[in-house]
């Protein structure tokens, strides 16, 4: 019932497109496996299902994905061929990765084991040690930024078994910050040396928000016979000396005995033969580490502090509450005679009001990170689709709550498919058309009060009102000859059973239409609005509230229950004369300065059977173009408002978006204006029909 | 598989009153019984399920079975209670009111003396029902309750999804 | 005794585990036969780790036996890139990779 949203299944979600982009990738690969784009693209794709799949505590699925990311990144350096058997073995790991993340418990034992011997094969090494006991790990937390000290060395014949130091050194730094350094005292003389044996070894710290065990995956390869030591450190500006001896390079009665000697402790100890110059060196870029650790920890402190999302839900819903609370509140005093009191009240007033606002600021996301995640949509989809597309954006600053943004992702992404895919005419087409060859879709976002407007504008073919017509009445979602304006037809495009895809293609034809947008919009109480002129292209313009948990209202009664009418839609407030209503017996519309609006009695819409009341008033509400006036017994005042959702069992209860609980406890429900229009137009039209 | 009762510990239930029948639900997903409360009606809902009401700061949808499973619905009286349970509802978890004329205490039933539903015979849809069971010599319906709610829900998504 | 003239080597192209044999094979001459060993890297356009053992332990045995052995030219290219993943750049030799000799 919550608005909050699961950050797993956020990532199951994202998790998801990356695996289909995967396999799209992957068959590309099998097609042409010279093609150095796809690897590369499947490689990130593996690398972001690796890495945020550690994020979110998938650690069997993050551990398996790492060694297919490490095969490809072989193959990227072209010291791996893309064979068939290699994509082969890619897309059963891409399944098995799936069932890791989806269902970590279903995962057939031994599965993860069979698949990275298969991919060791393939790779040329020997068999791999075991990902993990237990595939099916409960998600952990995400750690907090960590600072370890790692020593590693290799097993003196890891190199001629294949593995290859640069890559693990390249692992540990995409983890986080890393400065690692070569130890050279195991180098032997060159007489004594076996050319291909492993004698360096690496010391440094490692920075890193990952979970320890990113690290122990770094090394799963080459983890037999090798030494590894991984210990945490604090970061805090250290001297040499103390870090030598922490790391054992020098014992504290040496080191005592050389600081006696001043000035240079490095050159000092080196002298003496205490400690090796490689030691030394280690230490001084660990001391750089942890200085710039220290530095970066403190300029945290003074800017920004990270949060988990789910505490600033939590923090909402106590805003929530506090609200409702507060309105209780008012609610007593003006039943009262206190003055303290009134004041009290009004001074808590403006103070939960302000930390409202303060915390829906601190919700706000700007737009950018959303619209950045499509770019690569775009460029897979279009080269999918043979297609030359360019993303534009703009508005990327624009603050919309978090909630939002994460709920938008999968609209907007159907919605640049079907720009890509209906939209944009494939180059040649556009070419005789008199268009640039390259078609451009443009993602804008705007605030527009307390609305937000996203527009995806293309340059393709537009919709072609009379196609949709025919197929509307072919789908039987209009009577043939029905009477509608160009922007009534388009909005058929997103009823359920429409498709005007007249090929399946693997972009957009997957059996959901845009009325799977259009609820997706409606959950998040926005609409669509579709223009489109025949050949020059489509706007689909999105308008959304900033924040989905609070809202001023106006609350009015209609019969013994009160509603909450979102203010954003309210125009003015007007009287219902007595004239108006009579009159109004056949054709509800009313004169307002010179201009007809018809209006909706929420008493008949909402079947309630009390008297009459004679002061009955008028809201006038506005939805996009249409002004609409609802009619009300009484208009009891602003009110703010915390949403709360309603349960599946009112899922067909469209005329409202939620409801809220009200200063004396009991439930209002607040109205969602369009949806309500709708309804009452609906059934005036049945009405008249009958 | 709510035919399937091959437990033989005892199972808590809470046994009410609808329409003059003893019903009852698992004792585990009721989270609280409550004395009448404001009921706010919801406009054009479903017939059994038209209102909601405020259960500790939450917005609760108030189901009356007695719709759902086609009973004549009496006035409420002194002795109505709500049982606020815990559902499934279409694999969310949901706190929901249930309207019963009485609510008559806990009791352990033994499942295994749980006889399936006939097929004919019965006034309630019968996949509702649980089964049904002897207590102080009457007859006591158990009552399925996630398929309760899922049953009409479930079907009109089936229908958009495919 | 004459001192023997400084004997350069060059490598070009791979200088990898796979070529490791050969390389110290050639190393090993170079040092047997001079007192001055010049090594030219220039020329290398795929570089690992082994090379860079291998380089190491010839400065080794040559620190050992009195000799000199430097880089032609300060490390660049495909070896400066190895050498600043290894983390050998900040390591004890990091002079002798940038600079070529060690003081």
């Amino acid at each position: 019932m919550s608005t909050a949203i699961d950050p797993v299944e956020t990532f199951r979600a994202e998790a998801r497109e990356l695996f289909e982009q995967l396999e799209t990738t992957l068959l590309d690969i099998e097609a042409d496996p010279s093609d150095k784009d796809l690897i590369d693209t499947a490689f990130r794709a593996l690398h972001t299902i690796k890495g945020s799949g550690a994020m979110f505590g998938f650690d069997a699925a993050s551990a398996f994905t790492h060694h297919v990311e490490n095969a490809f990144d072989l193959v990227r350096k072209g010291k791996l061929a893309a064979t068939k058997e290699l994509v082969e073995v890619a897309l059963a790991a891409k399944d098995h990765m799936r069932v890791l993340i989806e269902q970590p418990e279903a995962a057939p034992p031994g599965r993860s084991e069979a698949l990275l011997a298969q991919l060791a094969g393939i790779i040329g090494i020997g068999p791999v040690v075991s990902v993990s006991s237990n595939d099916a790990h409960p998600p952990e937390p995400p750690p907090e930024r960590t600072t370890y000290r790692l020593h590693f060395r290799l097993a003196r014949n890891a190199m001629a078994m294949g593995a290859n130091p640069l890559l693990l050194l390249k692992e540990l730094r995409e983890l986080g910050d890393c400065t690692m350094v070569t130890d050279t005292d195991g180098i032997p003389m060159l007489e004594e040396m076996d050319p291909s044996g492993c004698y360096l070894a690496w010391d440094g710290l490692l920075s890193t928000d990952q979970p320890r065990s990113a690290i122990d995956d770094v090394f799963m390869f080459v983890i037999d016979d090798m030494e590894l030591s991984v210990e945490v450190v604090e970061p805090e500006a250290k001297r040499l000396g103390e870090i030598l001896v922490e790391r054992h390079a020098v014992s504290a009665d040496a080191l005592d005995k050389a600081l006696d000697q001043q000035p240079r402790l490095g050159a000092m100890l080196v002298k003496e033969g205490l400690v090796s110059t490689d030691k030394v060196a280690a230490a001084l870029a660990e001391q750089k580490h942890l200085k710039g650790e220290v530095e970066k920890v403190a300029k945290a402190d003074a800017a920004d502090i990270r949060v988990q999302a789910s505490r600033l839900d939590e923090l909402m819903d106590q805003v929530g509450e506090l609200v409702i609370a507060q309105a209780r509140l008012r609610q007593l005093a003006n039943a009262g005679n206190d003055p303290h009191l009134k004041s009290l009240v009004e001074e808590i007033e403006r103070l939960s009001s302000e930390l409202r606002d303060t915390t829906m600021g601190i919700r706000m996301v700007p737009i950018g990170s959303l619209f950045g995640r499509f770019r690569r949509l775009v460029r897979d989809l279009s080269k999918e689709l043979g297609k030359e597309i360019a993303l534009t954006t703009s508005g990327e600053e624009t603050e919309l709550d978090k909630t939002v943004i994460e709920r938008l992702h999968d609209p907007l992404v159907h919605l640049i498919r079907n720009s890509l895919d209906h939209g944009v005419e494939a180059p040649d087409i556009r070419e005789s058309k008199g268009k640039p060859r390259q078609g451009t879709i443009h993602l804008s976002a705007i605030h527009s009060g307390a609305q937000v407007l996203i527009k995806i504008t293309d340059d393709g073919a537009g919709i072609d009102p009379v196609r949709v017509r025919a197929k509307a009445e072919e789908n039987g979602l209009i009577p043939p000859g029905a009477e509608l304006s160009e922007p009534e037809i388009f909005q058929l495009i997103l009823q359920p059973g429409f498709s005007t895809a007249a090929k399946v293609t693997s972009v957009s034809g997957r059996g959901v239409g845009m009325d799977v947008v259009k609820r997706a919009i409606d959950q998040l109480r926005g609409t669509i609005d579709i223009d489109s002129t025949l050949g020059s292209g489509s706007t689909m313009t999105l308008r959304l509230p900033l924040t989905l948990a609070i809202i001023d209202g106006l609350l009015v009664r209609v019969g013994e229950g009160r509603y909450v009418i979102p203010l954003s839609a309210v125009e003015e407030c007007v009287e219902l004369s007595a004239e108006d209503d009579r009159r109004a017996s056949g054709r509800d519309f009313l004169n307002i300065r010179d201009e007809t609006v018809p209006f909706l009695r929420l008493k008949a819409l909402f079947n309630v059977v009390t008297d009459p009341e004679p002061y009955q008033k008028v809201v006038i509400v506005s939805t996009g173009d249409a002004r609409v006036g609802l009619v009300v017994d009484q208009i009891i005042g602003d009110y703010q408002t915390v949403i709360k959702s309603l349960s599946k069992i009112h899922s067909t209860v469209q005329t409202f978006s939620g409801a809220t609980i009200l200063g004396d406890g009991t439930v209002a429900l607040i109205i969602d204006v369009p949806r309500l229009i709708d309804f009452g137009q609906a059934s005036e039209s049945q009405k008249k029909a009958s | 598989m709510g035919n399937v009762h091959t437990l033989s510990r005892p199972v808590e239930i809470l046994t009410l009153a609808l329409s003059g029948e003893a019903f009852a639900l698992e004792a585990t997903i009721v989270r609280e019984i409550l004395d009448l409360v404001p009921i706010t009606t919801v406009p054009n809902a479903p017939r059994y399920a038209t209102g909601l009401i405020n259960v500790r700061g939450k917005v609760v949808p108030l189901v009356d079975l007695r719709v759902r499973l086609g009973m004549t619905v009496e006035p409420r009286t002194i002795d109505t209670r709500i049982v606020v349970i815990e559902a499934t509802l279409d694999g969310e978890l949901t706190m929901v009111g249930l309207l019963a004329d009485k609510v008559y205490e806990v009791a352990e039933i033994n499942m295994q003396s749980i006889e399936s539903t006939p097929k004919v015979g019965m006034r309630w849809p019968p996949e509702f029902i649980r089964g049904i069971g002897r207590r102080n010599g009457g007859f006591l319906i158990i009552l399925d309750i996630d398929r309760v709610f899922a049953s009409e829900p479930a079907r009109e998504d089936r229908l958009h999804g495919s | 005794m004459a001192r023997a003239p400084t004997v350069v080597i060059g490598f070009t192209g791979a200088a990898t585990i796979r070529q490791a044999d050969d390389i110290a094979r050639q190393l090993k001459q170079a040092l047997e036969s001079s007192d001055r060993i010049e090594v030219d890297c220039s020329g290398l356009t795929e570089v690992d780790v082994a090379f860079i053992q291998l380089i190491l332990a010839a400065c080794k045995s040559a620190e050992a036996a009195g000799k000199v052995l430097s880089l032609s030219a300060p490390a660049g290219g495909a070896l400066l890139e190895i050498l600043t993943i290894c983390g050998a750049q900040d390591g004890s030799r990091a002079q002798f990779w940038l600079e070529g000799r060690t003081a």
